[in-house]
């Protein structure tokens, strides 16, 4: 140390400004006010070290601690994901997604839909008389499904229209009751019913949402849906079944014009 | 015996003495707080310095784990479609009908020998209907039916006559605009002593 001070004095001994700084220190003043110079030096390098220095640093060190926290979050909840999706069976999945789809459809399927419709007026021995459908979409925002109308026009018993909204309520493709007119009953019997049928559907999406959203797989309610659809897909004719195998063989003259 | 003690130092030299004291603490003061400065500001950089290296490598982890769940993205969609599905369906099919739920209502609380003639439910909270009987007492129970909540359970809020008149068959027509309430349930039969029971068909 001493070296180092007897180094610095002889390099810069003759330098003007440390002949300035000897000359300042011969002065009165300066041997007057000579125990404030060093705690003044002092302050002078800690203020602007402390300023500058050591509050952004200590700032900056609760903010990286909240980021660290934050990402600590969203690790633990991608881990979480990785689990679930490692666990998901695929095959099952996407069988649940096909029963899904009796239900509510990517499109309208209307076909499927009229097929239904035509199905749960017969088994409920209402006559149609009438049968429109309007392709325009509605939509329902509460579930965020689409919805085309299906005016119907039927002469049934009062006990054949309630088994009606019955089926409906139970049918496998989602159905619902719109609007209902019933006039008649003056013959006695007969009741001519005039109902508004919504035939739900949704697209599927484009975007299933970030990486870092969190998922949940099936519980028992979901389950519960599912098994609702397949039962009563299987007895509703066109739904679900399985297609006969053997192919269809016909009777008859192959040419009638022979 | 008492040591005798004389400071024959003059007295100059010892505020000459306390003088270089003070300089010497204040020397000594200003020095050790500068170095506490140093080394603390130094520690704090040392500190940021681990805590900058940790959050790298917790990005590093999570850009990892972003990574591979995005190899898992079919597996992903096909759960997260299936459950928004089964969520809609579920809401559809828990939402009743409120149409077919007040026809259901009403020709439960419809007596036997008061016939229906039209059923109009276009809107979710009201009914329009209109019917005959040749029976004031069957009216007066059907009216009861519609107006008292021990018996529909509440799930009409408001009965409008529309009109009420007595043709010249003696058979009494009206038209009625219930208001019902939404979400309305299936009411169990009323119970009517000495009027005749409610009717099941229009």
């Amino acid at each position: 140390m001493k070296g180092l001070v007897q180094k610095f004095l002889s390099r810069y001994s003759n330098a003007s400004w440390w002949l300035k700084i000897k000359e300042l220190s011969a002065r009165d003043e300066f041997a007057k006010y000579q125990v404030f110079v060093l705690p003044a030096v002092a302050c002078f390098i800690s203020i602007p070290l402390l300023i500058f220095v050591l509050l952004p640093n200590v700032f900056s060190w609760f903010k990286t601690k909240a980021q660290i926290s934050q990402i600590e979050m969203v690790n633990t909840a991608l881990e979480d994901k990785l689990n679930v999706l490692q666990s998901v069976d695929k095959e099952s999945y996407e069988g649940y997604l096909k029963t899904s789809l009796i239900s509510l459809p990517e499109d309208k399927d209307v076909t499927t839909a009229i097929s239904q419709v035509l199905f749960l007026l017969g088994s409920s021995r209402l006559q149609l008389q009438d049968f429109t459908f309007a392709l325009s979409a509605e939509k329902d925002s509460s579930a965020d499904v689409s919805a085309f109308g299906v005016k119907i026009s039927a002469l049934s018993d009062t006990a054949g229209l309630k088994e009606f909204i019955g089926k409906v309520k139970k049918a496998p493709r989602l159905l619902k009751i719109k609007n209902l007119e019933v006039s008649g009953g003056r013959a006695g019997g007969s009741i001519n019913s005039t109902i508004n049928l919504l035939v739900y559907y949704q697209p599927l999406p484009s975007k299933i949402g970030k990486v870092d959203e969190s998922i949940s797989v099936l519980d028992q309610k979901d389950l519960d849906t599912l098994s609702q659809i397949s039962t009563s897909s299987k007895s509703t004719p066109g739904f679900g079944q399985e297609e006969a195998t053997e192919s269809a063989t016909y009777s008859g003259n192959a040419d009638p014009f022979q | 015996m008492a040591k005798i003690s004389i400071n024959l130092l003059p007295p100059e030299l010892t505020s000459t003495r306390q003088e270089k004291t003070k300089r010497d603490l204040s020397v000594k003061a200003s020095i050790a707080f500068v170095i506490v400065m140093v080394v603390f500001t130094g520690s704090v950089l040392a500190l940021r310095l681990s805590q900058n290296l940790s959050l790298k490598q917790k990005e590093s982890t999570l850009e990892g784990n972003r990574k591979r769940v995005a190899t898992l993205e079919k597996e992903e969609g096909l759960v997260v479609v299936v459950k928004k599905r089964l969520s809609a369906i579920s809401v559809v099919r828990n939402a009743e009908s409120d149409q077919a739920q007040s026809f259901i209502l009403l020709n439960a609380l419809t007596p036997q020998t008061v016939q229906l003639f039209t059923f109009n439910a276009n809107k979710s909270d009201q009914v329009t209907l209109s019917g005959e009987t040749a029976s004031t007492q069957a009216l007066q129970t059907f009216f009861n039916n519609l107006t008292d909540p021990a018996i529909n359970e509440g799930k009409i809020t408001g009965v409008n006559v529309d009109n009420l008149n007595k043709g010249q068959t003696g058979r009494i027509h009206f038209d009625l605009i219930v208001n019902v309430s939404s979400q309305s349930q299936t009411v169990t039969q009323p119970a009517s002593t000495s009027a005749p029971p409610a009717k099941t068909d229009i």
